[in-house]
């Protein structure tokens, strides 16, 4: 296989990772106030960003539909038949595997001490903890943290872009999904020589890993949101694009929140303005 | 990869870092105040809900929520513009439909963090009198510190809160969002989406474990 056949494969394969390994994957830390404050298109409460949503909308109800027929029950079964313990080994030798990634992008966006972490977190996971699957770096004082390529963008200042929904990928954008492009050309796993015997179902196989495991870590969480939800669709697109805003500054706080006040008099900035509440 | 120069040269950055933090909190001192105001808030809050036997406690939820929210500001921010041009009869029916709604949510979210305690790492001031008091869940399962935001707005020992983020997404704005798009389908029709907040509550309450 040539290595642009290899990076067409890669990225076939890994294009439901997208589907979990955004707003939803909870185990990112948050970073502390070493974070540079950066400007990138802050998420306006009223600008939704999304010209293409009938299409989007489309993508996402039949998404529901291959969610609910497949990806999740399998996620069900996953979740009570591994044990905790195994799923948390999974999970961190995921997050192993993306150390280059992380590194490389690390780099890119000048955070130079991340990069150290990820580089320990890499060399101390994957031999102390045994290939990555014991996160043993972070008893260590190294905390993971994740990096993609679409944040770097983000922290050059590039906009996100209209919003997107694909089939499979779930929710994105046009910087996302440039950035998701790239890094699976910055994973060097993309260019590894598998063989023809059975280890060449190896990516697909990480892929298919990944993507069950993030979603049986969110079955609960994506549960309430849709049950809570006036609009699931819309409810996804606000909380994914505020999530990808809060990964590029690091957990920063943002500048840019809304004025909740109209200016008319009627919203109470204070107890004492406080109209008495409705019997 | 030595973890000898690797503390050195943390040592150095935390330096650097804490230094900017002192310069630049000064000129953004916030509130103590609204700190120890939250934390309060949050210890009585908890104490609430943790106490699973009282039958009132549902009740006494609902008290607690209404006496330190601002639900009429979210609500109405939530309404986006439709705020200013609906019937104003309609958005009192709203706001109280939101206020049950709010709670049902509030009260399965808090739920969750049974048996765990959100511990305040600090504030920004936003404007004045209006602030963002940084929370962390401490205790639960795993070392994961999930970060929890409240919007504030008040001073002088009385606040009330008007928003809600987790790791960065705030309910407020997410909320206004779905509300936008529910009434550009329902030609603005404010008491729609009362009638649809009413019955979500109910599955909400349903669904609630």
């Amino acid at each position: 296989m040539s290595a642009t056949e290899k990076l067409r494969s890669a990225l076939l394969a890994s294009v439901m990772v997208f589907s979990g390994s955004t707003v939803l994957a909870s185990e990112e830390k948050a970073a502390p106030a070493a974070a540079p404050i950066v400007t990138t298109q802050e998420v306006q409460a009223t600008d939704m960003n999304d010209p293409l949503e009938g299409g989007n909308r489309v993508m996402f109800e039949v998404n529901q539909v291959l969610d609910q027929v497949l990806l999740r029950p399998v996620a069900v079964v996953y979740r009570g038949v591994l044990p905790d313990f195994a799923q948390d080994g999974v999970r961190n030798f995921m997050n192993n595997l993306n150390s280059p990634v992380i590194f490389a992008n690390d780099l890119l966006q000048g955070e130079t001490d991340r990069a150290g972490v990820t580089l320990a977190r890499f060399g101390i996971n994957s031999t102390i903890g045994l290939g990555g699957l014991f996160d043993v770096a972070s008893d260590f004082d190294l905390p993971y943290h994740d990096e993609d390529f679409g944040q770097t963008l983000g922290t050059w200042g590039l906009g996100e872009g209209p919003y997107l929904y694909f089939l499979v990928m779930g929710p994105t954008n046009v910087r996302d999904l440039t950035g998701f492009v790239v890094d699976r050309g910055l994973d060097p796993l993309t260019y590894a020589n598998w063989g023809d015997d059975e280890l060449e179902y190896a990516p697909i196989a990480r892929t298919a890993l990944n993507v069950i495991d993030l979603r049986a870590r969110n079955i609960d969480t994506l549960d309430e949101i849709e049950r809570s939800s006036v609009d699931y669709y819309a409810s996804i697109r606000s909380l994914y694009r505020q999530s990808r805003a809060d990964a590029i500054r690091n957990g920063a706080p943002s500048q840019d929140l809304p004025d909740f006040d109209f200016g008319d008099g009627s919203s109470s900035t204070s107890p004492n303005s406080q109209n008495p509440p409705a019997q | 990869m030595s973890n000898y120069i690797y503390t050195a040269r943390r040592s150095v950055l935390l330096a650097a870092v804490m230094l900017f933090s002192v310069v630049t909190a000064s000129a953004t001192v916030a509130g103590p105040d609204a700190e120890a105001f939250t934390q309060r808030l949050i210890d009585q809050g908890v104490q609430i809900l943790r106490n699973t036997s009282d039958a009132g406690r549902k009740v006494k939820f609902r008290e607690f929520i209404t006496q330190y929210a601002d639900v009429r500001k979210t609500a109405r921010f939530t309404l986006g513009n439709y705020a200013r041009t609906a019937a104003p009869a309609d958005v009192d029916i709203f706001v109280d439909a939101f206020k049950d709604y709010a709670v049902a949510i509030y009260e399965t979210q808090l739920d969750k963090y049974k048996g765990e305690s959100l511990k305040v790492v600090g504030s920004i001031d936003n404007k004045p009198g209006d602030y963002i008091v940084k929370t962390v869940v401490q205790g639960g399962s795993g070392s994961d510190a999930m970060r929890i935001d409240f919007r504030m707005s008040g001073g002088n020992g009385a606040y009330k809160f008007y928003d809600i983020s987790i790791e960065g997404a705030w309910l407020g704005i997410s909320q206004q969002e779905q509300f936008k798009s529910f009434l550009e389908q329902n030609r603005g029709s404010v008491p729609a989406l009362t009638a649809d907040l009413k019955a979500r509550t109910q599955r909400i309450l349903a669904g609630g474990k």
